[in-house]
Parts: structure tokens; sequence; C-alpha cells
């Protein structure tokens, strides 16, 4: 996984997968970024070949844990996968995040 | 039904994947068990895909049991009791339907009647929604130590890609099986329900019975309680019983022998529960007709110890107790100890003293010998008896209350004038708060004896009952 700061934004890529085995590394490493306050936070999940409701709840965590750094954090899902996507309109995340697909 | 046990899963899984699928397209495809690790669920699914779609799975159905299949597999792990026992997956064929079968070895839980997705800001409790969400039917079987989640999804292969039969005979002959074997399976799985709710019952109807005769047996070791505190001239008695679960083993008593004189008790019986708490009666009994004729603490130990031995030696119980002996016409206390916690002294000058006299627990030697310690109690002394269940509270971080915490704490508040009764309240919030909400392991006791408090002067004064045999004893 790659997160790298470019201005107010911070940009995570290179996410294999993201499921109960690994949420807790990707929460824990993003949320020590998140310190810096970035307004703009960019998942890239073109890379993710699948999520489940532990990548999920990695996901909530990591807005929660970027709103109580700065309140008004956006978190963007980018380009995933159409499983991936389905999940996130069943789970009601596409409310809670901005989800942009590739097309 | 096929199932080959290895101590290898990866190697299992390979040796499955090479089996051809059965040729009816019904029965047994896949069946492997699943080290308890979220880190393996990954790969076992992925394999379980691979297969399926050789067999013409489409695919959005194969993204959902996929899905579904690691939802089942996260959840088996997060709540295994035993990590050692693996999780078997199932997958059984049935024309173009596909059946997924997660076996456990959980507790297992209540499916709830109706799903619903959490708050979305919670950060968990998504993964039975979303089976139920993309799977056609889904049946949770809870047993003993087993429980199995059917996962069906219908239409599943887009074209049934198994061969033909050889002949139409056999292909009705096969159908006829298929059915027959349907039959079977949907009654022995009612039947497995049946007996899973009949073992539920059973269970529910035990532990009504097991908490109405806990309760019978609480009310009797209340009953034992001292209803109410003799006044002793100068001074104000007070005392508290908590018990851990329903029936404790702690009790403590206040025995008036004159006036000026009484006995004070505190025990601890070993265990708690129903057998704690009629060891418990039987002490208060013996203690309160053998002290008509033995007033010293250390001989009435001694005595009490050889009238219980048999019977607690016999199931290997024993009981901590402390007798002190209050005589306010001379200003002394006579203590005697069975294995149990110190007395905590405050004499008239504010120091804090533990009086610990030697004693073997009664129950454990029939002949143990009991030492006796005099000390002065002067009209501004104090003393406490407990149980150790006030000192081995502990607290959310897992630290014990402890006897220097109890010390400090009677430090703090002897001077206050306050009295006993204020006493007993104030420690019993201090160990409340201190606990917050761990819930107490062992019965808590304590018993104080404080100079009167100018607030609890204004009390009326309890009238002191002494038995007509002891009351001739002592001349009164």
């Amino acid at each position: 996984m790659k997160i790298i700061r470019k201005g107010e934004t911070l940009g995570v890529s290179g996410v294999q997968h993201l499921g109960a085995a690994n949420a807790s590394g990707f929460e824990s490493a993003l949320c020590a970024a998140l310190q810096d306050r970035p307004r703009q936070i960019d998942i890239d999940l073109s890379e993710t070949g699948f999520v489940d409701c532990g990548g999920v709840g990695a996901l909530v965590a990591v807005r929660n844990c970027a709103r109580r750094h700065n309140a008004c954090a956006m978190i963007r899902l980018l380009n995933p996968a159409r499983p991936a996507e389905r999940l996130f309109k069943l789970t009601g995340m596409d409310a809670l995040f901005t989800v942009e697909g590739s097309d | 039904m096929l199932y080959l046990q290895s101590k290898d899963p990866i190697k299992q899984q390979s040796q499955e994947m090479d089996k051809p699928a059965s040729k009816s397209g019904a029965g047994l495809l896949f069946c492997i068990p699943l080290a308890c690790q979220l880190d393996a669920v990954r790969a076992a699914v992925q394999d379980a895909r691979e297969l399926l779609a050789g067999h013409g799975a489409q695919e959005e159905n194969l993204a959902a049991c996929e899905l579904a299949l690691v939802e089942a597999c996260n959840n088996a792990i997060l709540y295994a009791s035993d990590l050692s026992q693996s999780i078997i997956i199932q997958l059984l064929t049935e024309g173009t339907n596909i059946e997924i079968q997660i076996i456990d070895h959980t507790p297992g839980f209540d499916w709830p009647t109706k799903l619903q997705l959490p708050e979305p800001e919670a950060e968990h409790g998504r993964g039975l929604f979303i089976i139920q969400a993309v799977m056609d039917q889904v049946l949770y079987l809870r047993g003993r130590g087993e429980n199995r989640l059917i996962m069906r999804k219908m239409n599943f292969f887009a074209e049934h890609k198994l061969d033909k039969p050889v002949s139409e005979q056999l292909e009705q002959a096969k159908q006829k099986l298929a059915l027959t074997e349907q039959v079977i399976g949907g009654m022995a799985k009612e039947l497995w329900t049946q007996i899973v709710s009949a073992r539920a019952e059973q269970e529910k109807v035990d532990n009504r019975l097991i908490s109405h005769e806990l309760e019978i047996a609480r009310q009797i070791q209340h009953s034992l309680l001292p209803k109410a505190f003799p006044s002793l001239p100068g001074f104000e008695l007070s005392g508290f019983c908590l018990s851990a679960r329903q029936v404790g083993g702690d009790f403590y008593d206040v025995l008036p022998l004159s006036p000026e004189v009484v006995l004070l008790v505190v025990a601890d019986v070993m265990g708690k529960g129903v057998p704690a708490a009629l060891f418990a009666a039987t002490l208060r009994t013996l203690l309160r007709t053998t002290v008509q004729w033995i007033r010293r603490p250390a001989k009435l130990l001694r005595r009490v110890n050889r009238l219980m031995y048999d019977d607690l030696s016999g199931v290997d119980m024993f009981v901590t107790a402390q007798l002190v002996l209050v005589d306010t016409r001379v200003g002394r206390l006579v203590v005697a100890n069975a294995g149990h916690c110190p007395l905590l002294l405050r004499d008239d000058d504010g120091q804090i003293e533990t009086i610990s006299p030697e004693g073997m627990p009664l129950g454990i030697l029939p002949e143990a010998e009991f030492e006796e310690e005099v000390v002065p109690f002067g009209p501004a002394s104090c003393a406490m008896l407990y149980s150790d269940g006030l000192t081995e509270a502990r607290n959310p971080s897992g630290e014990l209350f402890g006897p220097q915490r109890l010390v400090h704490w009677l430090l703090q508040n002897l001077d206050r004038n306050i009295g006993a009764e204020d006493l007993c309240c104030e420690i019993q919030a201090e160990l409340k708060h201190f606990q917050a909400t761990v819930l107490p392991t062992d019965d808590q006791t304590g018993l104080i004896l404080a100079p009167f408090a100018l607030r609890a002067k204004e009390r009326l004064p309890v009238p002191l009952l002494i038995p007509p045999t002891i009351a001739k004893a002592s001349g009164i």
C-alpha cells in the first residue's frame, strides 16, 4: 500500500484486498497518516481485488478517524471494481463516501 | 458424505479439486477444513471460486457467493472459542443451484429475526446482513458443539455443463434417488432443528429451576444476618454482606453477651452457592449455641472446628473466621483468627494496627489450636472485620483494591466522626467506584465497630435482646 501526501490531499493506492484479515493494518496505517489533518483523502481501489464487511468497517473507521482530526475531511473511494461498488451500495457506504468509478 | 481428513488443508484441497464433480450434478463438490485464521480465508475462498468458475458459474453469482463465504468464515473465526478446531467449508450442487455450508465449533448465536444494517458510522455488524442480502436462502442450525450455516444460491450455474446421463432409465433412477435424498435430507434437517430446540428448552427449564433454588437459598442466607445491631456504651455497630453470586459463603454475626460485651463474627466459607450457604448457616448456629458456655474466642473456634471437621473435610471444604470479643467495661478486645483476614484496629491515638493471631481455617485439622490476642480498646478506638472479597476486588485494569488501600481509606475516614453505619455505606460506595464495571468475583463482607458519632446519637438505639440462657449465665 502506498500513501502519498500532495498538498491538502492524502492519496492511498496499491491496496490488493481490503478484508477482515488486513483491516486493522489498513486502519492503523491511515489513521497515523491522518494526523497531518489532510482535507481530502483519495483511496484508489483500482488494484483492490476484493472487499468484505471487515474492509467496509476499516473504511468507516478511517472516516471516523479523519473526522476527529478534521471535521471537514472528505474521503473519495476511486475506481472500485463492480463487486466492491455493489457492496458499498448495499451497505449504504455510497452515502458516507464519494464513490467514483473508472467509467 | 465425502469428507477426507487431512492434516494439511492445502493438500486435501487440491486432492478434492482434482476430483471430477458428480456426473449427476447433485452432491458434494468441494469440502475442506479451514484453519481458524483470518489469513487463511482468502486462499481457501479463491480456490472454491476457481472451482465454481470452472463449472460455468456466472460472474455476478460467483462474486455474491465469494462474499457470503468470506463473511461466514470470518464470523466463524472471529467468534471461535477454540482456535485449534478447523472450520469446514462444503459446496454442494443440486441441478443449477449451489449450497454452501460452513460448519463451525463456536458457541453459536441466535440468528436475528430481522437483519438490519447498523448506523452508517458503525465499524462492525454488517456481516450477517450482507450474507442475507446476497444469497437466496440462508439457514442457521445451532447445535451443541457444532453449528451449520447453510447458504443457497438458485440458478447459480448459467448452464448445467456436467455430462448428460448415458440412458434415459439411468436418468430417471437418478432423479428418483435425488428426490429421495432431498426428502431424507429435509427430514434430517427438521429433526436436527427439533433436537436443538428441545435441548435449548431443557436448558432453559434447568436454568429456571437452579435460579429458583438459588433464590430460596439466598433468602435463607440473608435471613441469617442480624436484623439489627445491639447498642454498646459509647459505640455503634454496623455491617454489610454483598454476595458475588446469588448465594455466597460469607456471613457476619453479632452475639450480645451482656449490655457491655458482644462477640463479633465474620466468616468466609470456601466456595459459593448453596453448599457454602448451608455451611455458613451451620457455623452461625453452632457459634450461637456454643457461646453460651464457651466465651473465649480461641476456645470457641477450637470447639466449633471439632464439631464441623468431619462434615467440612468430607466435601473438601473449609471455613475462615474471625472472632472478636468486645468488652467495653474494661476497654479491651480478645481476638482469635481461623485463617481469616486480620482485624484492623484504630487505637485512641489514631494509629492503625493489624491484629492476626495464628490459627488454621476450620475443617483442615481435627485438633487445631488457635492463638488469642488481647488488645486495649479505648473510647475513641475503632475496629473493622472484613472478608478477602474487599481486598481482592479488582478495577477494570485488573488492579486489586488491596489491604493498603483499605488501611488508607480507614485512616482518611475514621476521624470524620460519622459513625459505623455511614462508614459501612461509604466503604461500599468506595468499592463500587473502584470496581466500576467489573463484577465482584467474591463476597464482600464488613463489620465495623466505631465510637458513636454525633449524628448517630440522634438515632433511636436498637433494644438489646439477650437470649434468656445467656442472660442467666451472665447474671443479668
